[in-house]
């Protein structure tokens, strides 16, 4: 048990005779009680206690990086994925990256097209990018203001989910990198018919159908 | 004195009623502790399960425990595990702050214990920590909740258990999505306390108040089952329902068209391997795995409910 030592100067006062904090000393003392500081307390509580690194510089510094020397084609990507007989682990590891079996697969690809649709209606705004070798898949570039998924945390190494204390912290890390994109994707206005090049990250459990959402993390 | 009588009578009474006395197997490697939550809620049955099965198929004897979320019934069971000798504890805490006494208690007597399920704000202490990714759970469930009642409407949000910290961070990840959309309304938000009566009773006391909500978000199982009870004895079959866990009720309910989705989290899975690597801990003195693990939950559908059986995915 540990008492702060400004608590008990606060029993201290409180205490109706010198001989009553004596022997709350002598119980402590036999109880394995330990006097420490305020400061103590605080080293005491914060010993091992890891809050991971900081959000916006590893956006800057370490994942875009990352993301601009990984990138594939997003048509490569999805070839490899929809091919007879491919498996999906096979792919991740050759083109993707994730940190155990807990995260999906996060690919990051690059996207060379003519805007199509775009809706700015929903939260989850979104362009829509026609690309060579798609396939039957349709590609989306995430514009927000609610970007889906946390992709952009989890398919960069250099951050991992140890380098946290909880789920909770690792969570308001991927948030916050999310919301330092969102302030960011604001110069980034797409318009129907004209190119893009982006480099972005989609992630998926399994080979995807349909819509392929990609957050971009650099743009042109 | 009495108080010892009064643990062995708990433990006795336990194993009892779960019919899982120490079992003895083949080879005598020892006995491994299992001690869980509830064993009359099925995710923690399925946990106990799993670590059971596996211990055995691995040589070990057994003690199957249940702590029912006391802390202080916990701190007695996994003393009274101790003192009985075995090797190892496998355990889903009953709090994730106050039992980081008790897993140091038990390596300080030289006690190896893996933690399934709930994490402890502390490293170095237990062998692993093995917990599921609620917050992939919790993000995916919402934004399926979104796509299906749309990006404005009322809603309810009816959590598993405050005091449980994968509730409170499953709570987390659902407003992580759903706070993103203004035009969300959450008009109630209750604690249900994990069960399902309790959910039933706070949905019909909401429902009194609020007959325009689009959709209740759930933090466990049997809350959804709950809320579905609710909902169905008013006749709204409208209201559209998410939860997580993955057990076989949740699974037939959206079959029947009555949950819209859920997160099956693999308890089963989760337990094998905690039980894994205290085998492994017990035959090498390390694990050669990182303390802090994550589990996947599986979003479970329509389209894939049929796969779900005791919290174990088919055909993974």
């Amino acid at each position: 048990m540990i008492i702060r030592a400004s608590k008990y100067m606060r029993m201290r006062r409180d205490c109706a005779s010198r001989l009553f904090v004596t022997a709350v000393l002598i119980s402590a003392s036999l109880g394995g009680c330990t006097v420490v500081s305020d400061q103590e307390l605080a080293q005491l509580q914060a010993k091992g206690q890891r809050h991971g690194p900081d959000p916006v510089a590893t956006l800057a510094t370490g994942v875009r990086p990352y993301a601009k020397s990984h990138a594939k084609p997003i048509g490569e990507v999805l070839k490899a994925l929809n091919a007879d007989g491919a498996s999906f682990d096979d792919v991740c590891k050759k083109y993707g990256f994730r940190q155990t079996t807990a995260f999906p697969c996060n690919f990051w690809i690059s996207v060379d097209g003519k805007v199509g649709a775009i809706d700015t209606a929903s939260r989850m705004g979104k362009a829509e990018v026609a690309v060579a070798d798609a396939g039957d898949s349709q590609i989306a570039l995430q514009l927000g203001p609610v970007l889906i998924g946390t992709g952009v945390r989890d398919g960069y190494p250099g951050v991992k989910y140890s380098d946290f204390d909880d789920q909770t912290r690792f969570a308001v890390f991927g948030q916050a990198m999310n919301k330092q994109l969102v302030t960011e994707l604001q110069t980034f206005k797409p318009t129907t018919g004209s190119t893009v090049h982006v480099v972005g990250v989609f992630s998926g459990w399994s080979a995807p159908a349909g819509l392929v959402r990609v957050i971009p993390v650099i743009w042109q | 004195m009495l108080a010892k009588w009064v643990v062995s009578a708990v433990c006795a009474a336990v194993i009892g009623s779960f019919g899982m006395a120490a079992h003895a197997a083949a080879a005598d490697k020892g006995t491994i502790a299992i001690l869980v939550n509830a064993l009359d809620n099925p995710y923690y049955a399925a946990e106990a399960k799993g670590a059971d099965t596996r211990a055995k198929a691995l040589g070990y004897k057994t003690i199957v425990l249940s702590h029912n979320e006391d802390v202080n019934k916990q701190n007695e069971l996994v003393s009274l595990v101790i003192g009985r000798g075995v090797k190892g504890i496998v355990l889903d805490n009953a709090d994730s702050a106050a039992s980081v006494a008790t897993v140091q208690m038990a390596k300080d007597k030289g006690v190896p214990v893996v933690l399934i399920n709930r994490e402890i704000p502390k490293d170095g202490i237990a062998i692993a920590q093995l917990s599921h990714n609620n917050l992939q759970a919790g993000s995916e469930v919402a934004q399926l909740f979104v796509d299906t009642i749309g990006e404005s409407g009322k809603y309810v949000e009816l959590t598993c258990n405050l005091a449980d910290k994968n509730c409170v961070t499953r709570s987390q990840a659902f407003h992580q999505v759903l706070d993103q959309f203004p035009g969300l309304k959450m008009v109630a938000h209750q604690d249900a306390k994990g069960a399902l009566l309790p959910a039933k009773q706070a949905m019909d006391s909401i429902l009194q108040e609020h007959s325009d909500i689009k959709g209740v978000i759930c933090g466990n199982g049997p809350v959804a089952l709950g809320a579905i009870a609710s909902l169905q004895s008013a006749g709204r079959k409208d209201v559209v329902v998410v939860g997580i866990d993955g057990s076989n009720d949740e699974r037939d309910a959206i079959l029947a068209g009555k949950l819209k989705a859920t997160v099956m989290l693999q308890a089963q899975g989760i337990a094998v391997h905690g039980v894994n690597l205290l085998d492994t801990y017990l035959k090498t003195g390390k694990t050669g795995e990182p303390e802090r693990q994550l589990s996947r939950g599986i979003l479970i559908t329509k389209t894939n409910a049929a796969k779900v059986k005791d919290f174990d995915y088919q055909g993974k």
